[in-house]
């Protein structure tokens, strides 16, 4: 027993991959499961829409803000939608040993080196969730054509990074777009301006499609997991991640960099994120 | 594309009539005030320490409306600078507002904006409460970092600095940095004054306040029995944190974040 101990703290790689040869992972799982994830809806009472999900120890926070604004003209009936994603200072000591950054696969993945490279990839990563899988229908934003509008911002933190900060933010942002509560606003014409009913109204807001998105990930020969956590977010040689709509399609599939996947590989890893969205949606993306 | 942004954007609370506005103000105060009844005790502080993975120390701690998550970095040592102090540890605390966390919304991001005037406030104002409970001088040419993150801000945020520097204290008690004593803090709300004391010592490390909410000027004595009830306080909360502490394998059982259901109250 104590020199498995030792392994796990000197040899980490061999020590993992000990497990993954018998299909299981030193965390008890199997080799498609994903750690134990909960959502907590409406905890934060400044804003709109919020959510709290954990995934493993993986926390993220979402909050979403509704506001106003004068749509552009060159796309007078839409309303805005704002994501952005913050790994701050507080859950990664990353910022801090920049340069001792060895890794040899960290160009294009999700655990880039830089900590704003990490941001800019992951809030892009969820405005093109919200824009492929059209789950947000923009035109139903609009209050009043070329005058009124609502902006969604969607400010997702990590507060605790575990690994796989992706797809708990994606469940985070859907959980917190279900429990969104705007307010019932009309447009007075005559005096050009809006008016909000009092006492306060609140209108629902329609979620067209829950996309769910699930990262795999490969290691040495080409062993496909599920739901890194951080200590695997070093061991993998490449990664793949795939947002699903429903039980049927898919919106939308990276594969950036790393080792090259078989087609059948590929196709694993659609059939596998299928199944995850599926128990996500039924699961754990509660109203 | 994604990236396109409106030029201007308003809250929606702004086209309120006033006097409806007012009404609004007064039903959120009520609401929030619903669990305020229990801070001046103990029983009204959900406290927590290890919940971030890669801190070396970190708490959570929940205070009537406020939430307050803090980590603790290091000592880590410091590349050499000549406007330094290398006897002695380099305590850095930087405090911010998440952009939901109030109910004006914050302009910008963490990451693109620079900490505004009262986050830099705040950040002095705990960085002052807990220097003096930290044994500084055992960690030269080193480098402690404080990230304190304010998830939820109460009504007034009064609260907020007591909460953050009971938070911090809790870090930099689970980061195993040498200390003192815990700082214990408390906002004796009347009078918006918040005293932070370390109980072993019997020594205040700082006290805030400022006289703008009520106008009127106080006399010595009154504040001086406000100083005492405050201090009568903070030692119920000191041994609520030592309770957290002492009983952290506790916690571990449930290391999986922030564990607790949230309480659920609504806008408006």
């Amino acid at each position: 027993m104590q020199d498995i101990d030792i392994n796990k703290v000197t040899e980490p790689y061999e020590y993992y991959l000990k497990f993954i040869k018998e299909n299981c992972r030193p965390d008890n799982r199997r080799l498609s499961d994903i750690r134990p994830c909960n959502v907590t809806t409406n905890c934060i009472n400044t804003v709109n829409g919020s959510s709290l999900v954990k995934l493993g120890s993986t926390n993220v926070t979402c909050g979403i803000n509704a506001r106003l604004c004068r749509p552009k003209e060159d796309r007078p009936n839409k309303g805005y939608v704002v994501c952005n994603v913050e790994v701050p200072a507080l859950c990664s000591s990353k910022n801090f040993k920049s340069s001792t950054q060895s890794s040899s696969f960290c160009q294009s993945s999700v655990s880039s080196s830089s900590i704003e490279q990490t941001q800019a990839m992951l809030s892009q990563l969820m405005q093109d969730i919200i824009t492929e899988s059209k789950c947000i229908n923009e035109e139903e934003l609009c209050i009043k054509e070329g005058k009124l509008a609502w902006v969604l911002f969607i400010d997702l933190i990590c507060l605790n990074n575990d690994g796989n900060v992706q797809d708990a933010c994606c469940v985070a942002m859907i959980s917190a777009l279900k429990n969104l509560k705007l307010y019932q606003i009309d447009f007075n014409e005559e005096e050009d301006r809006p008016v909000v009913k009092y006492p306060l109204e609140y209108r629902d807001f329609a979620l067209h499609s829950e996309p769910v998105l699930t990262t795999l990930f490969a290691i040495e020969d080409n062993i496909l997991l599920t739901d890194p956590n951080k200590q695997e977010e070093d061991f993998m040689k490449t990664f793949v991640l795939v947002c699903s709509v429903d039980s049927q399609k898919v919106c939308l599939v990276r594969k950036l960099g790393g080792f090259c996947l078989k087609i059948e590989q590929l196709n694993m890893c659609i059939n596998r994120a299928l199944d995850n969205g599926k128990f996500i949606r039924e699961n754990i993306i509660k109203k | 594309m994604s990236r396109d942004l409106p030029d201007e954007t308003w809250d929606p609370l702004v086209f309120l009539e006033p006097d409806c506005c007012q009404n609004l103000l007064e039903n959120r105060k009520k609401n929030l005030g619903k669990n305020e009844e229990n801070t001046d005790s103990s029983q009204g502080i959900f406290l927590k320490t290890d919940c971030v993975n890669e801190a070396s120390g970190s708490s959570y701690i929940e205070m009537g409306n406020a939430k307050v998550l803090c980590s603790v970095y290091g000592p880590r040592e410091i590349p050499r600078r000549d406007d330094y102090d290398f006897k002695v540890a380099n305590l850095n605390c930087e405090f911010r507002f998440a952009s939901f966390s109030c109910f004006m919304q914050r302009k910008g991001t963490l990451s693109q904006r620079d900490q505004t005037l009262d986050e830099k406030n705040f950040s002095s104002i705990i960085e002052e409460a807990l220097k003096p409970s930290i044994l500084l001088h055992k960690y030269p040419k080193s480098q402690i970092d404080m990230y304190i993150l304010c998830i939820q801000n109460d009504i007034d945020s009064r609260n907020i600095i007591c909460a953050s520097v009971i938070a911090a204290s809790m870090a930099l008690a689970n980061a195993s940095i040498e200390l003192y004593d815990l700082v214990s803090s408390f906002t004796y709300s009347p009078i918006n004054m918040t005293v932070s004391y370390m109980p072993q010592l019997n020594q205040v490390t700082s006290i805030f306040f400022s006289n703008e909410s009520n106008g009127a000027f106080l006399s010595t004595d009154l504040f001086k029995s406000h100083i005492k009830e405050s201090i009568e306080n903070c030692k119920k909360v000191y041994s609520f944190m030592r309770h957290v502490l002492l009983n952290s394998n506790f916690y571990e059982n449930l290391k999986n974040g922030l564990d607790h259901e949230m309480e659920k109250t609504n806008i408006s």
